[in-house]
């Protein structure tokens, strides 16, 4: 799992890269709907491609549960774009990012709420501080 | 009102890695990959389509090259650390991912000041060792 870790670590670092390479030349709304627009213009055949080369045709039967709880993330995570857009018109930059960067820690508590995940003391340390250094970081 | 956007910030970026994991229960990767994405085309694209009009009217639908470059750029991106991140919330736990993928802003500000020439404040430095040193205790744990 390292590995992956590692490497979605290194890809989003990169992309969080571009998008400020692509504010030198537009506003925020104007970036995510481009990257709105190519996601599904490439991204969603490309899946569509995957999935049928991984699994045929019964990839498509999916699960009334996978579409809910999708449809959940995409809406929740929506809502905090939104929501953070909004707050950085309202409020200073480097707070907001530097206040928003613990919420690890509620995808840890309701992990270990509603999926029983076990998390050690030392892991719970370990994502206080990196909810510290990420505010750190972004002040 | 600035407080309350926050807490809907973190709450529901802290909601979306649980519900990612939530249906990983119940597909594969592939599966909850492509659902996602046609959730964001029917709902997400319209909603900043329209979020877009009202803020910038129709000169924001203007949008110069270099940005749809560097968007397609950034769709690449992003689309192999999507793929990545739901193969590994099938084999880990939601909080371990969650937590240790959070820490992409230090290769975004590393990038930054190699490439971009942004100088870096104490703090920030401070805040990639304390980030550095967090990670290593969630590997030990």
């Amino acid at each position: 799992m390292w590995f992956l870790v590692i490497l979605i670590v290194l890809f989003w670092g990169i992309w969080g890269f571009v998008e400020k390479l692509a504010l030198f030349n537009g506003t925020p709304w104007q970036t995510l709907f481009a990257f709105l627009f190519w996601t599904a213009l490439f991204f969603l055949p490309f899946t569509i491609i995957m999935l049928y080369r991984k699994q045929g045709w019964n990839g498509f039967k999916i699960s009334r549960k996978v579409w809910f709880w999708i449809f959940f993330a995409v809406i929740t995570d929506l809502l905090a774009v939104l929501a953070f857009r909004y707050a950085l018109l309202k409020g200073p930059t480097g707070i907001i990012i530097a206040v928003t960067a613990v919420y690890p820690l509620v995808t840890v508590l309701l992990s270990r709420i509603f999926l029983k995940e076990k998390i050690s003391k030392l892991q719970y340390t370990g994502v206080g501080i990196v909810c510290l250094g990420l505010f750190l970081l972004s002040l | 009102m600035l407080a309350v956007l926050i807490a809907i910030v973190i709450v529901f970026w802290g909601l979306w890695g649980f519900a990612e994991k939530k249906a990983l229960e119940h597909g594969t990767p592939w599966q909850t990959l492509f659902v996602s994405l046609v959730w964001k085309t029917i709902f997400s694209l319209p909603v900043i389509t329209l979020m877009l009009y009202f803020l910038e009217g129709l000169p924001g639908f203007n949008i110069k090259i270099p940005v749809w470059t560097w968007m397609l750029v950034a769709v690449f991106v992003n689309g192999v650390a999507i793929v990545l991140i739901r193969f590994a919330l099938k084999k880990g736990g939601a909080g371990m991912v969650i937590a240790l993928t959070s820490v992409y802003p230090i290769v975004t500000a590393i990038l930054a000041f190699v490439f971009l020439g942004e100088r870096l404040s104490v703090a920030q430095y401070a805040g990639i060792g304390i980030t550095t040193l967090g990670v290593v205790f969630l590997d030990r744990g």
